[in-house]
């Protein structure tokens, strides 16, 4: 019973060992084998982007980070922990072994060393060793992880506000002429005007304002405009237009065009009237300048094509950069109103001064003041 | 069909006359009214080419038969078909100036971006008409 029992035993352990064995070659980290000392003492954890960039395999402190530096966007992904089962044997130089053949090695190591049957407990010590090295080598490369997802994390901020930055410089705000040539005509927009209801209690920004102006300016058939620089604000410039002599813009798309607007409707007397009267077309430009800065018109004489150019050469939209300032009490939004006529024999006109009407009867005529979007 | 020469002239002078003078007062209203503004100058530029020539020589004929009236000068029978043939001529031509006037509401060119523009059409066939008066007035039978 006794032998039966002992045999039992024998069987048992050698099953056991078996079993051990079995698991410690599947392990996806291994060891070093002692005999291979040239060998990288570490091969796990190791970022799957350093192994790519560089070839080897490594688990210093400095490669995740150094590879989260070297491409911040791929540094999520460079910095994620793998096992060594994702190294690829092509991509791995000769003096780098996977975890498999190291552990092969250590085993005909330790064959070599102990023999087959004897010195079992010390091969047994030797994969504690083994196996205690590669838990260390996962511990660090958590830490490297964590570190380069931190180096990441910290290498991405201020790459991002980078962006950011440089696409505000890639895209200059253009500037519009300051002090702004003297214009025909200049209204003041009230305050309470320019700021919904909503935003009169909270902390309200020039992009509300342009909002605001940018609806106004939609309602009454303004779709086009540009954007300018003026210190410590911004210029919205609208597109030229022809209007009547009592400034009512004329119907689409007589309204946008400079060229002479024929007869459309024939009756005698208005065949007369156009045969024998020389009618000068009116323009208008109006260019709306949000600033806390006080300015006085400067002495320049503005033509039709600096009109044009003016919408031309102008953002499309209010730059985040100025948008984004607060827009407070000392702020004032002041229409300027350009004016030309233009003569019926000429292709060009010139700037009414003083302009026929005045600044706030522009606006009024033109359907910006009387637009629904003032009355929130 | 024969008609003299004496009537044949009066006929193609009032026509030249009326159509000189109709185009003469409009443009003298327009350049009044300002029409033309500071280019009234083109304008009256490109009238006086157009008419005084024909005018001119309409008046030098009459001129010297009224200073030749001898018999045989007022019996003098014209070519008919080289009368209507000028004088169809030139009522197209007259027309053709006018309505470069009267159709300037209609265009969106200037009046005198206009005017400059009719010498395309106008020229040669102001050649026509020109070559047909000389060839009437100078073939008698």
């Amino acid at each position: 019973m006794n032998m039966i029992r002992l045999i039992g035993v024998i069987i048992l352990s050698t099953w056991i060992c078996g079993c051990a064995e079995k698991a410690a070659v599947t392990r996806p980290v291994g060891a070093v084998p002692p005999t291979t000392k040239s060998a990288p003492t570490v091969v796990s954890s190791a970022p799957v982007a350093a192994q790519s960039n560089q070839g080897v395999v490594f688990s210093g402190a400095t490669g995740a980070p150094i590879a989260a530096e070297a491409a911040p966007v791929a540094a999520p992904i460079a910095a994620k922990p793998t096992t060594s089962k994702r190294v690829s044997k092509k991509s791995a130089p000769p003096n780098v072994y996977s975890a498999s053949e190291q552990l092969e090695g250590h085993a005909k190591s330790a064959k070599a060393v102990y023999g087959d049957t004897g010195q079992k407990a010390e091969a047994d010590a030797n994969r504690a060793r083994a196996e205690a090295k590669a838990k260390a080598s996962r511990e660090e490369g958590i830490v490297i992880w964590k570190k380069s997802a931190r180096g990441e994390a910290m290498a991405r901020a201020p790459a991002a506000e980078g962006v950011v930055a440089k696409l505000f410089v890639e895209v200059p705000i253009p500037s519009f002429p300051w002090p702004p040539p003297v214009a025909s005509a200049t209204a003041i927009v009230p305050q309470y005007l320019l700021l919904p209801k909503t935003l009169a209690t909270s902390t309200p920004m020039l992009k509300d304002v342009d909002a605001t102006l940018s609806k106004a300016l939609d309602l009454a058939g303004y779709t086009d405009k540009s954007y300018y620089a003026v210190p410590q604000g911004f210029a919205m410039v609208t597109r030229l237009e022809r209007i009547d002599a009592d400034g009512t813009p004329m119907q689409e798309p007589t309204r946008w065009s400079m060229e002479k607007k024929p007869l459309s409707k024939f009756s005698f007397s208005t065949y007369l009237k156009a045969l024998f009267t020389a009618e000068p077309g009116y323009y208008r430009v109006i260019v709306f300048v949000v600033t806390p800065v006080p300015f006085a018109q400067k002495d320049a004489v503005v033509t039709d094509a600096d009109a044009r150019v003016w919408l031309e050469g102008g953002l499309n939209k209010l730059p985040e950069s100025i948008g984004s300032a607060a827009y407070t009490d000392g702020f004032t939004c002041t229409a300027l109103v350009y004016e030309f006529e233009q003569p019926a024999t000429q292709k060009s006109g010139k700037i009414m001064m003083p302009g026929l009407l005045s600044g706030k009867t522009h606006l009024i005529k033109a359907r910006i003041w009387s637009a629904n979007v003032w009355e929130h | 069909m024969e008609m003299k020469m004496v009537e044949c002239k009066k006929h193609l002078a009032v026509v030249w006359f009326v159509g000189g003078g109709v185009l003469f007062f409009i443009l003298f209203l327009q350049s009044i009214r300002g029409v033309y503004g500071d280019k009234v100058a083109d304008a009256w530029g490109w009238l006086m080419p157009s008419i005084m020539p024909t005018l001119s020589l309409m008046i030098a004929v009459f001129v010297m038969d009224a200073l030749n009236k001898s018999r045989q000068v007022q019996d003098v029978i014209a070519d008919v078909f080289l009368f209507r043939l000028t004088f169809y001529l030139s009522i197209a031509y007259l027309v053709v100036a006018l309505l470069t006037i009267l159709l300037q509401p209609f265009s969106t060119s200037s009046p005198s971006e206009i005017m400059q523009l009719s010498h395309l059409w106008m020229g040669p066939f102001q050649g026509l008409v020109t070559a047909s008066l000389g060839a009437f007035f100078m073939k008698n039978k």
